[in-house]
């Protein structure tokens, strides 16, 4: 499981791959919040690499999510595969953060 | 004067010499910085693979069934391929050969660590006192579940295996009233004495079938005021997802409503599928206010209700596939076994195609035979 944050055009663009299980979630976590939270601007989440979510990588994402709210920012997710979808929409998770299909569709959905 | 520094420098020799002799190789398996389980390493050396006949079986797709030996030689661990398909590595260095395993390194299998420690006795019982932490905290959640149900137009039997590092599963049933069956079962997100504690709170609640105005009988309000008393940020960032559904004997509706979680199953018996019960909701605590929705099922004569938590069928089988939910569905489709009860059954089938009685996320299964 790895990581990788840049900057877009003054929003932050977090790209994940691997899979998001228990124990890659405790080593990630803390890059993830500490890399999107402070800078507290649009936020979009690459899952494209992503080929498994567990309960814990849901919780990161929301808590990363709910973090950027209160400072008035949004986070998108985009580019999950089917069986990332099944997973999100098990636990509705798009109805608390925005899934677009690609990367354009990310950008759009923060400006809008 | 010199008979006194002699006799102490002989003191700490010995001191060194019980502390030296009193210690216990073990590698600790770890999850993130969490130790999930540790195995001291005798003279009999240990197995590493996926799958029993292993002493350490670790479920991993990307682990041998047989993946790698550990053998105490002297004082020194020292640990053998067998040849694995995808390599054993210390310290990030593949093992080609008898290597060494240093005191503190690290034996990479697959996706998974375990750290060599050499620890005394008195480091490896408080450790294990942490162990025996989880497994009274597993017993106590063990306590609260209700006992099976033999008897009565709808009985119930279930399977309960927490993990290794007891993830936070619980679940219940009962008469709300003279015509009303409840049951529900409850998710916890992570692991741990935290998880278990968070899932007896929510049980608790449950139990007593008395949220505050909140009628009981009406599956989207439960789960509107779980959502309202456990929001994460009040509860040391846990959420957790629920099915919770209520049977009308006299109607044989079933309402029910689920929060971020897969769905429950009726099988008829003629066990030709498996009907999906779940609705579009949100799990419990992600987010305030949210809005919540239930739905209505006509249960069949003589069906079968299964309810279960994720750790039951996100399992990697002995071929290293990693199971979703519709890969349990084929085995809980197939014919009740004489003697055995259904959650038994399925357990059972579980293991045999994971080749594992231990998991990495609890098994909590019930199954309702509704007359």
């Amino acid at each position: 499981m790895s990581i990788a944050i840049t900057e877009l055009s003054g929003v932050t663009k977090a790209a994940l791959s691997g899979r998001l299980d228990t124990a890659s979630v405790d080593k990630l976590e803390i890059s993830f919040i500490a890399g999107i939270v402070p800078k507290g601007q649009n936020t979009i989440v690459d899952l494209s690499q992503v080929s498994f979510i567990a309960s814990l990588g849901i919780r990161m994402l929301l808590s990363g999510a709910r973090a950027l709210s209160r400072q008035n920012a949004t986070m998108v997710l985009y580019g999950a595969s089917d069986a990332i979808m099944d997973i999100i929409e098990t636990t509705a998770l798009s109805a608390i953060i925005p899934v677009v299909p690609g990367e354009a569709d990310a950008l759009a959905a923060v400006a809008a | 004067m010199g008979e006194i520094e002699q006799t102490q420098i002989v003191t700490r020799a010995r001191l060194v010499d019980l502390v030296g002799g009193d210690r216990l190789h073990s590698l600790e398996l770890t999850a993130g910085s969490m130790v999930e389980r540790r195995h001291v390493v005798t003279a009999m050396g240990v197995k590493i693979g996926r799958s029993e006949p292993s002493d350490v079986i670790i479920a991993d797709s990307e682990i041998s069934r047989s993946h790698c030996f550990v053998t105490l030689r002297g004082d020194e661990l020292w640990v053998s391929d067998l040849n694995s398909t995808n390599g054993t590595f210390v310290d990030g260095v593949r093992v080609t050969g008898p290597t060494l395993l240093p005191v503190g390194s690290v034996l990479q299998v697959g996706k998974r660590t375990l750290k060599h420690e050499w620890r005394t006795r008195d480091e490896f019982e408080q450790s294990e006192e942490g162990d025996r932490d989880l497994l009274r905290a597993a017993s106590y959640v063990r306590a609260l579940l209700p006992a099976p149900r033999g008897d009565g137009p709808i009985r119930a039997e279930w399977v309960y295996q927490p993990s290794a590092k007891l993830g936070g599963d619980t679940f219940g049933y009962g008469q709300l009233n003279e015509h009303q069956f409840v049951a529900y079962l409850v998710d916890v997100a992570g692991h741990g004495a935290g998880a278990a504690l968070h899932a007896v709170a929510i049980t608790n609640q449950l139990r007593q079938r008395s949220l505050p105005n909140t009628d009981m009988a009406r599956p989207e309000l439960v789960l509107s005021t779980l959502n309202e008393l456990f929001q994460m940020e009040d509860h040391d960032g846990l959420y957790f997802t629920i099915w919770y559904g209520v049977f009308d004997t006299r109607t044989r509706q079933l309402s029910y409503a689920s929060g971020g979680h897969h769905p429950a199953y009726i099988v008829t018996p003629e066990r030709d599928g498996a009907i999906p019960l779940k609705t579009r909701n949100v799990m419990i605590g992600a987010m305030p206010a949210m809005p919540f929705i239930q739905a209505t099922v006509t249960v069949p004569s003589s069906a079968c209700l299964y309810l279960f938590s994720d750790g039951v069928f996100e399992v990697v089988d002995s071929d290293g596939q990693e199971w979703g939910v519709e890969d349990f569905l084929k085995h809980m489709l197939d014919p009740p076994l004489p003697g055995l009860s259904e959650p038994q059954r399925l357990f059972e089938a579980v293991c045999r195609e994971t080749g594992s009685r231990t998991f990495d996320d609890d098994f909590s299964l019930v199954a309702f035979h509704i007359d």
